[in-house]
């Protein structure tokens, strides 16, 4: 236990030298008794910082450098045919195939169609289910047994009646509700370990350091009652670590639903495989109430080793993907224009249960970053510190999700004239349904790394260096501290006077000076081939005298010359260039690039608070209209044909030095 | 009185009686009469227990691992009454699943056959692009910010460049155009991954531009830009050596594919295919009938 706390601070502190040795180098400086560089604003002082950056340093501004200069857009969610729903829905590409199409090669689709990325991704975890993990077969006929139960029979009879999808649908009900027959795959059988070692071959072969980063994870799928507490487990070791563990699965004997259970086994990975491991979890917004826990879980009331333990292996939430958007909610959060975004609310994952106004509170990022405030005053640990992400979920292989190049979430809903008009969900006893137009073209991981590696941009993840979007690549910079001043919003290089003066996104603030309130220093930058910018938002949380936990968004930066009014809000919207017939847009409204500091202008030196930054985009086609155009069919009355897309950064937090 | 014993019917009756007992014994197939037993040996418990093992961490206790035995006792169970029953034939899935294992099996036989380096070489030769070194290029860039100086932007960057020019590669220009989140420099990039940063037509406007002078202005999606190429070095082709593994996992790839497509053709060659299609009504499509009657001759 020691051995290897000894082993963690070796590896931290040798990662501060680097940094520390690269500033020092950077600036021409090899004298010693700098404070360490950390991501702790209080360690800094300017005096400090000016040594560290000095005003003369050699010719080249840039050289030197050792923070992170483009972030790294990537994929932690795709699944392929070894999982068991996506193989029954009619996938065919295996993680090889998964990882060559990110890598920007051009292939052919589960149907059959060529299909290739604008540009090419800088990372991807394939991310198979763990529970029946292989081919699908071997879930459906790898047991002759499966066929002696009346569930086996009937999916038997639909797949050989064309009908993969609908017994896609009710497998995946069946393992809400464990109704799984014998005869599903687990760990220790020969077919099990195959699908792993094939998931670990594949990523072998396809990391490249440098160029394109290939992950070993993979998803565990806790999902009793169709309530969706899923998670997805990445590996920063390689293949030969991977290899002396096989995932966890959610049915017992040899798996568990409880994610305290996961964290176990997660915490004997890493002393197994002498590597790290982190866990992601999404969907919230289909967990019916049970992602983000205020009282108890699974029958055991949350204390401090929940916290505790929940906070050190879940850095990361994945906030948007193809099955909504869980950053807000309209009813949560009604002062907010914005929060209507790709929402699916109507019930849990496989509309077993409609949701109530009451379980939105325990789903939604914003909601969770705010009781996490509230736990943390009470438990001494915040379990819900997390920096937000976004990624597809696709179960295609195919990680496609900008909206003209969208190849849906499952194989039947690659592109195809029926896919604006079927349905995807349907649960007739309780009457919720979800149509395929739904689905949303969403959303991709960005990480703030300093090279494209495992090690990098899983400790980038680590230290919640990362932004969500729902599919652009937008570039966004978000840094706290408590001396940025308006000067800092011109300065020619605004990572180097963020990293100098505050901390990045997924940092810490603490213990206010007398008198000063954060300041931040945001910037985007729009995607080079994507629309312009609307508007910088930073949303706010925090925890007021009374103990109640608060919101307010502000809008920090806009494009085209409007006003920012006193409260903080800016009235008039963009604009719209949205050509809905010709699926086009322009770049006339907007701006390529924004840039601001704000001050936080309520701030109570002893209230909890955390603020994280949003960038929308202008308005958009909606991949529907792109189908409308290119298929020349009609679109459902009510279908959404237009977006702004946007970002979200992980959250910086301000925690009061004695609270 | 062995010869007594060897004319004796009796001693004939039971030497028969013992041949056709032993003949018995050693040629009854367990489908014709199962065999009543079923064994779980030290070793597959072992397996069950070391099964657990890897995903809990820890061994199962006493009561866990006699569940693992049971549930293994059952599956054996009804796995051989589903066998008795027939419910492994003329069943889709199960075929299914049989095609599938044998086409990972031999599949993976492929790959035993190691490459030797001339096959690789040829491989290499024959789809040089994909390994070649793509020709890289350094640049700076100073940007010239369309929201702030609007239509103005484009001339206040030729203005600069006619500075810039007179003022030759010295020049500090660190503090000239507008400020942005725009990197002012780039390492050697390929024009894909200078594409990936600034859009494809600023790569490919830059990829054509003469080195060491300040070119432009060049439009991207973000507004105007003058550009310094700093270096650029040649693309090439790349040796075997230095792409030996990249070389041999496209060369697999590829080699399994062809290969499970000869099998296949070589399986198929064995048998007569007979296709009986209904009868084509009278109007419909001649091309179909066709096609029906090549693969009955087996193409």
């Amino acid at each position: 236990m020691t051995g290897r706390n000894q082993v963690h601070e070796a590896r931290r502190n040798s990662h501060t030298m680097i940094v520390l040795t690269a500033l020092m180098a950077g600036a021409g400086l090899m004298c010693i008794g700098l404070p360490a560089y950390s991501h702790d604003a209080g360690s800094m002082d300017k005096a400090t910082l000016e040594k560290v950056f000095p005003t003369k340093p050699g010719y080249s501004p840039y050289a030197g450098r050792n923070f992170p200069t483009l972030p790294l857009f990537g994929d932690t969610h795709l699944h392929t045919a070894f999982s068991m729903d996506a193989g029954a829905f009619g996938a065919r590409l295996t993680p090889k195939d998964a990882y060559r199409f990110a890598r920007g090669e051009e292939i052919k689709s589960n149907s059959g169609q060529p299909v290739k990325l604008s540009r090419p991704l800088d990372f991807l975890v394939v991310a198979d289910h763990s529970d029946g993990m292989g081919f699908f077969p071997q879930l459906m006929g790898g047991d002759p047994e499966l066929l002696a139960t009346s569930q086996g029979r009937k999916w038997y009879d639909e797949i050989r009646g064309g009908k993969g999808a609908e017994a896609a649908m009710d497998i995946i009900v069946s393992f809400s509700n464990s109704r799984l027959p014998k005869g599903f795959p687990t760990p220790g059988t020969s077919a099990y370990r195959n699908a792993w070692q094939e998931t670990i071959k594949a990523a072998e072969a396809y990391n490249d350091p440098g160029r394109f980063t290939a992950f070993i994870g993979y998803e565990w799928t806790s999902n009793t009652g169709g309530n969706n507490l899923h998670r997805n487990v990445v590996f920063r070791g390689n293949g030969a670590q991977a290899s002396l563990v096989e995932p966890f699965t959610t049915l017992r004997p040899l798996g568990s639903d409880n994610p305290a259970d996961l964290w176990k086994w997660m915490a004997a990975t890493e002393q197994k495989t002498n590597t790290e491991v982190l866990a992601i979890a999404h969907n919230g917004n289909l967990s019916n109430g049970l992602m983000f826990p205020m009282v108890e879980t699974f029958g055991k009331k949350l204390d401090r080793e929940y916290a505790d333990t929940r906070a050190k292996w879940e850095r990361l939430y994945e906030v948007t993907q193809t099955k909504g958007t869980g950053e807000a909610h309209p009813f949560l959060s009604p002062n907010d224009e914005f929060a209507n975004f790709e929402i699916w609310d109507k019930g849990n994952l496989d509309g077993s249960v409609p949701k109530s106004k009451d379980m939105l509170e325990f789903e939604y990022a914003r909601s969770a970053l705010k009781n996490g405030l509230v736990l943390e005053a009470k438990l001494g640990a915040n379990p819900y510190k997390f920096g937000m992400i976004g990624s597809s979920d696709a179960h295609t292989g195919l990680s496609a999700l900008a909206e003209e190049n969208f190849f849906g979430k499952t194989a039947p809903q690659e592109p195809s004239p029926e896919r604006l008009t079927k349905v995807f969900i349907d649960n007739p006893k309780t009457g919720i349904k979800i149509m395929d137009w739904e689905v949303g073209a969403s959303g991709y991981a960005a990480v703030w790394a300093t090279e494209n590696s495992r090690e990098a941009i899983f400790d980038a993840m680590k230290r919640r260096e990362t932004f969500a979007t729902t599919g652009p690549r937008m570039a966004v910079r978000f840094f706290g501290g408590f001396d940025f001043d308006a000067k800092d919003a011109h300065n020619r290089m605004p990572a180097a006077v963020g990293y100098a003066k505050g901390v990045p996104m997924g940092g810490d603030l603490t213990a206010a000076p007398a008198g000063k309130s954060p300041t931040f220093l945001v910037a985007a930058l729009k995607d080079a081939i994507g629309a312009n910018l609307d508007r910088i938002q930073v949303v706010k949380g925090w925890v007021d005298k009374d103990g109640k936990a608060q919101e307010r968004v502000y809008d920090v930066a806009v494009s085209g010359g409007r006003n920012i009014d006193a409260d903080g809000r800016c009235k008039t919207p963009v604009g719209n260039t949205v050509d809905l017939e010709d699926a086009t847009w322009t770049n006339t409204i907007g701006a390529p690039e924004l840039i601001a500091v704000w001050k936080d202008p309520q701030f109570d030196a002893g209230q909890r608070a955390f603020y994280y930054a949003r960038v929308i985009e202008i308005p958009t086609p909606r991949w529907t209209a792109y189908d409308v155009k290119r298929f020349g069919n009609k679109a459902l009355p009510g279908t959404r044909m237009a977006l702004q897309e946007r970002a979200y950064t992980a959250p910086i937090w301000y925690t009061p030095s004695k609270p | 009185m062995l010869k007594r014993l060897w004319r004796e019917p009796l001693v004939h009756f039971l030497i028969l009686g013992a041949v056709v007992f032993l003949l018995f014994r050693f040629t009854a197939t367990p489908g014709a009469a199962p065999d009543g037993r079923i064994v779980i040996s030290s070793g597959s418990i072992e397996q069950l227990a070391t099964a657990f093992e890897r995903t809990w961490q820890r061994p199962p206790t006493a009561g866990e691992l006699d569940g693992l035995i049971e549930d293994r006792i059952k599956d054996e169970v009804l796995y051989r009454a589903a066998l008795a029953m027939g419910l492994d034939k003329d069943d889709t899935v199960i075929r299914r699943r049989m095609r599938q294992k044998y086409e990972f099996l031999t599949e993976d036989a492929a790959v035993t056959t190691a490459p030797s380096d001339r096959d690789l070489q040829g491989w290499l030769d024959k789809h040089p692009d994909k390994f070649r070194v793509e020709p890289k290029m350094a640049l700076s860039q100073i940007y010239f910010d369309v929201t702030r100086r609007g239509a103005q932007a484009s001339k206040d960057a030729r203005t600069l460049l006619a500075r810039l020019d007179a003022a030759g590669s010295k020049a500090d220009t660190s503090e000239l155009g507008d400020a942005t989140m725009l990197p002012g420099e780039l390492a050697l990039s390929s024009v894909g991954e200078i594409a990936r940063v600034f859009g494809d037509s600023f790569a490919q406007t830059v990829a054509r531009m003469e080195p060491g002078r300040w070119s432009g202005p060049v439009q991207s999606s973000y507004g105007w830009h003058l550009v310094y190429v700093s270096a650029r070095t040649q693309g090439r082709l790349r040796p075997l050596a230095e792409v030996r593994d990249e070389v041999q996992r496209e060369w697999l790839t590829a080699r399994r594919r062809s290969e499970a497509d000869a099998r296949y053709r070589a399986l198929r060659e064995k048998y007569e295919i007979v296709v009986e299609r209904p009868r084509v009504q009278q109007g419909a499509s001649a091309p179909e009938s066709g096609s029906a009657a090549k693969v009955a001759r087996g193409q």
